[in-house]
């Protein structure tokens, strides 16, 4: 028997990038037409089906609808287990979700492999016993009855649902067996992460259960509050959510609406938030501030990427809760959250052992693209890294789609001696076909010339020379020109085009697959929300919460 | 750091080793186990054509000087020149740089776009996942090391890099449940494990009965991969199948909380996943390891001991003693070469130090373990510097049990890419041929059959 090799394990990878078998750059820069994947000539519900039942038309693009399972994030993962159990993973050893094109949402993309399957159970088994040891419960513990009691309180909340009672009674049979000469509670843990390690707790089920058309269905109301407090909590859903589930009130658009003011009230919204916003910086694209050469780290703190992923998440929040609460607000703050060796390294008035706000020099920084934890993901190890920060920021931030590269020329440095690596890099790329991108990204990543890979501003290059951070850059149908990396990044915060990006993210992220043809008049409501709002939290989560598709998912194929 | 701390906890690590391994097993009946160790180094060379000399012939050629290491392994290689990667796309301008050679090199697969991703399992995984299915169970599936904290080239399946271990007291602890059968406490462990994951797949299989589409494909992915680890469970729990001991001597010579994806640790790093792999073989704890050097566009230091000069900026940006920076940097510059020779001497000697481990470790049969191991070596590219899948290096080590003709070179010099290529892909073939896996005839994304010139 033949067998071919790359479909035995029968995962697809998304489509990407279909169109791009040439050179060249996606000149769509504004509007749907930078959407990536196979394009939508056979929408769902055009066809006239002779199946009044089934859905009618061939299913739409995989990477334009979702799987039905949504596999827990990193994050996700690590706060869904403190909310259950009390205990703080460390979140380095979750496994990470597959990032595609710089989002880490995309559920099609992700997957559970051999060693992955090992550490879930292994977390949940450290988390499990942690928490088992820190259990009250008014009764011993080492008693089958209590644990009994206990499982059965937790087992609905790890699901997020009540399920089947087989389940629950399959779950409460490890508190007897195995005989390995462990206590009850010991089984209790095991029981504990057997269900953390479960596909029903490592996926949130977005199946449905009622054909809405074509190929979308109306999700179940445990379905919706998980997707609710995964949204806005990056968690899963309390009891007062299932609660509302039990209660079949999450199909009603202003219930929905009431659990999120609630809901961003609680200081959990803001690490959820977070979470979003870090997607949209792209913090996970590349390193990290540790991965950088000794030379670029001396002199700083040796714990200086946690201090910074620190001194960044609360700068988030401190726009996004309590200062201008828009993501726009995320490229155009005037200050950060910095501790003594932040501000140390950003140059920035002295602060102490923990995070302080600190006001910004309107001349070199503003906004957090400058921010040491962000440039660091989007920089080498050390020297200039201009092509990959434009094609971050185009990319990401904007979300325009960009060509990978052409082969490279080989280039000798001596060759054009003299010249600063702007007008190197600038001859080197000077090709029409080169420009096709390099206009795009060339621009936005020499305003950070003037930025080391760890976010130190530098007054001038290696021979003494001043940095020439000036430019223009093609944005929708015009153009964005600035003199420095701050003016870039305040220019970004008031332009529509950023808006429409961060409604079309919060789409990605919301859903799990890029937004189709089906999606467009959708997407184009939310990005409207986004203009007009400078893409206000509130206001963006609310329009999302309160519309039919929340309660909703696309199938496909 | 999680299986350490998991050793740890049950009092069965201590003094920066796990204390279970002391334990003899017994001697196995049966076939001596057939293994393949798949190595991977980024960034490819740079100005050269291969890793033989021009000139030579197939059974007369000397090495380039920068595998000059290999000699002493010369007559029990194959070496291949002037080969096109496998799996890359074969239009002009067409190879998408780093992401494509680094995707095709195992995977023999393209993206056919920059979604970085292979379209299928990289050729070490895809033994494991092949043989387990044929029912040659061992405690690890595979295992897969690192000299970073990724190893980009090696995927489970497509879309799905594999997870490499990059500390080698983390890859000790992870083989160490599989040695541990007198141990009451790893019993118990073990016991409670295979429990909790017959409950995972129960329910991962009520899961998948109610999807289908990508849903689907996405949890056969994942059942597989609870059923795989039960079985490997399992079969920890059954005891191996070979004598075994640990070294009197810790096999790691420097700390646990050393850098271990730092320069200066890459000298202890090998010479420990080397010990490892005799162990790990020896024991069978698996017959399938790969390790990767590094990433695509890894920016590989060695020791400074080694005396790497250090490159200027280049177009890429990057710049210091570090490979990345040199496979950019013009071949009429001396130091290009100096420190090019200095990164693929270092490679060598360390690909040529684990043959001598296979070499020297007998088997159970008393037989060296590199009689029926085959070691392939190859990277992402032919030429760092453009980007270029042309001439790659791939280089095959053993005999199989003599059923290979070594001390060869096989030469293409004139051809389309397509035909460049292929013998890569029949050379994977031939690799899951070894295992015994006879009825897999294609691998990857072209080609059909086993590489027939390297049987004579």
């Amino acid at each position: 028997m033949t067998r071919t090799a790359d479909r035995s394990w029968g995962l697809m990878v998304v489509p990407l990038l279909g169109a791009l078998a040439t050179q060249g750059c996606y000149q769509g820069a504004s509007g749907s037409e930078d959407m990536p994947g196979e394009g939508g000539d056979d929408l769902p519900g055009e066809s006239d089906g002779d199946d009044p039942d089934g859905p009618s038309g061939p299913p739409p693009a995989a990477s334009e609808s979702s799987p039905g399972l949504r596999l827990l994030t990193q994050r996700e993962f690590h706060n869904a287990v403190r909310d259950l159990l009390g205990v703080s993973l460390d979140r380095e050893l979750i496994p990470r979700e597959a990032l595609v094109d710089g989002h880490g949402h995309i559920a099609q993309a992700q997957g559970v492999g051999l060693d992955e399957v090992d550490r879930y159970y292994e977390l949940g088994l450290a988390a499990a016993e942690q928490a088992v040891l820190q259990m009250q419960p008014g009764c011993d513990l080492n008693t089958p009855a209590c644990a009994a009691s206990v499982a059965e309180q937790l087992l609905p909340r790890i699901f997020r649902e009540p399920g089947p009672v087989e389940r629950t009674e399959r779950y409460l049979s490890i508190l007897e067996e195995p005989d390995a000469g462990e206590s009850v509670s010991e089984r209790l843990a095991t029981l504990i992460a057997t269900a953390t390690a479960s596909p029903h707790f490592l996926y949130r089920r977005e199946l449905g259960d009622e054909r809405v058309e074509g190929y979308v269905r109306w999700l179940t109301d445990y379905e919706i509050a998980s997707r609710l407090s995964f949204l806005v909590w990056q968690s899963g859903p309390d009891e007062a959510l299932l609660d509302a589930a039990a209660a079949g009130q999450l199909r009603d658009p202003e219930v929905r609406a009431q659990h999120l003011t609630r809901m961003l009230a609680d200081d959990r919204a803001r690490a959820g938030q977070v979470g979003f916003a870090l997607d949209w910086l792209g913090t996970a694209m590349g390193g990290t501030i540790d991965d950088k050469d000794p030379e670029v780290l001396e002199g700083t703190s040796a714990e200086l990427a946690r201090r910074a992923e620190h001194s960044l998440e609360r700068t988030i929040e401190d726009v996004l809760f309590d200062g201008a609460k828009t993501f726009m607000g995320l490229l155009d703050t005037d200050r950060y959250w910095v501790d003594e060796s932040l501000a140390a390294l950003l140059d920035l008035p002295p602060a102490g052992e923990s995070l302080e706000a600190r006001e910004l020099d309107p001349l070199v920084r503003r906004g957090l693209l400058m921010h040491p934890a962000v440039l660091a993901a989007h920089t080498k190890e050390s020297g200039a890294s201009p092509f990959s920060v434009g094609e971050f920021i185009y990319e990401n931030v904007l979300c325009e789609k960009i060509a990978p590269p052409l082969e490279i020329p080989e280039f000798d440095p001596g060759q054009l001696e003299g010249e600063t690596l702007r007008e190197q890099l600038e001859e080197l790329t000077a090709d029409a076909a080169c420009q096709a991108c390099h206009a795009r990204i060339g621009p936005p990543g020499f305003a950070f010339l003037s930025f080391d890979p760890i976010g130190r501003h530098l007054a001038a290059d290696g021979e003494g020379r001043p940095f020439d951070t000036s430019g223009t850059v093609p944005v929708g149908e015009g153009t964005v020109s600035f003199d420095s990396a701050a003016e870039l990044s305040s220019a970004l915060a008031t332009h529509d085009n950023t808006a429409r990006c961060v409604a079309k993210r919060l789409f990605r992220w919301t859903y799990g697959y890029f937004e189709g043809g089906d999606d467009e008049s959708y997407v184009q409501q939310l990005q409207a929300q986004a203009i007009s709002s400078g893409a206000e939290l509130e206001v963006l989560l609310s329009t999302i919460v309160r519309s039919d598709p929340f309660a909703q998912v696309r199938l496909g194929g | 750091m999680l299986r350490r701390h998991m050793l740890q906890q049950m009092g069965l690590w201590a003094l920066g080793a796990p204390v279970l391994l002391h334990s003899r097993r017994s001697a196995a009946v049966g076939e001596t186990p057939r293994r393949v160790v798949v190595i991977f180094s980024p960034n490819g060379p740079q100005h050269t054509k291969g890793p033989t000399q021009a000139d030579g012939s197939e059974f007369d050629f000397q090495l380039h000087p920068w595998w000059s290491p290999l000699t002493r392994h010369k007559e029990r290689g194959v070496f291949f020149r002037g080969v096109h990667q496998a799996g890359v796309p074969f239009g002009e301008n067409s190879e998408y740089g780093h992401r494509s050679g680094t995707v095709g090199a195992l995977t023999a697969t393209t993206t056919g776009s920059d979604s970085n991703q292979a379209t299928g399992p990289s050729i070490d995984q895809f033994i494991g996942q092949q043989l387990q299915a044929s029912g040659v169970v061992t405690p690890k599936r595979s295992l897969l090391w690192s000299l970073h904290d990724n190893a980009s080239a090696f995927y489970e399946a497509a879309g799905q890099r594999a997870t490499p271990v990059s500390n080698p007291y983390e890859a000790l602890a992870d083989i160490a449940p599989a040695f541990g059968g007198d141990s009451d406490a790893l019993r118990a462990m073990l016991t409670r494990k295979h429990f909790a994951l017959d409950h995972m797949a129960t329910d991962c299989a009520s899961l998948r009965s109610e999807l289908d589409g990508a849903g689907r494909e996405m949890l056969d992915f994942h059942c597989a991969n609870i059923e795989s680890l039960e079985a490997s469970v399992k079969a920890s729990l059954d005891g191996g199948l070979a004598a075994c001991q640990m070294p009197e001597d810790s096999i790691i010579s420097l700390p646990e909380d050393a850098d271990w994806t730092g320069r200066e640790a890459r000298d202890a790093a090998m010479a420990a996943y080397t010990e490892l792999m005799a162990l790990a073989f020896t024991c069978d704890v698996t017959r399938v390891i790969g390790l990767s050097f590094g990433s695509g566009a890894a920016r590989f230091s060695i020791p400074e001991s080694y005396g790497v000069p250090s490159s200027g900026q280049v177009d890429s940006g990057d710049s210091g003693p570090q490979m990345h920076a040199w496979t950019h940097q013009s071949g009429n510059n001396p130091d290009t070469m100096l420190a090019l020779e200095i990164f693929y001497n270092w490679f060598s000697e360390k690909v040529a130090a684990i043959l001598d481990k296979l070499q020297n470790t007998p088997d159970v049969d008393g037989r060296p373990l590199l009689d029926t191991t085959l070691v392939l070596w190859t990277s992402e590219f032919g030429s760092g510097g453009p980007h270029t899948n042309a001439n790659t290096p791939v280089m095959l080590f053993g005999d199989s049990e003599g059923e290979i003709v070594t001390g060869r070179q096989f030469e293409i010099i004139d051809g389309p890419r397509e035909e460049k290529a292929l013998p890569v892909h029949n050379l994977f073939v031939s690799m899951i041929h070894h295992m015994g896996l006879t009825d897999i005839d294609t691998f990857g994304n072209a080609g059909q059959g086993p590489l027939e010139w390297l049987y004579g």
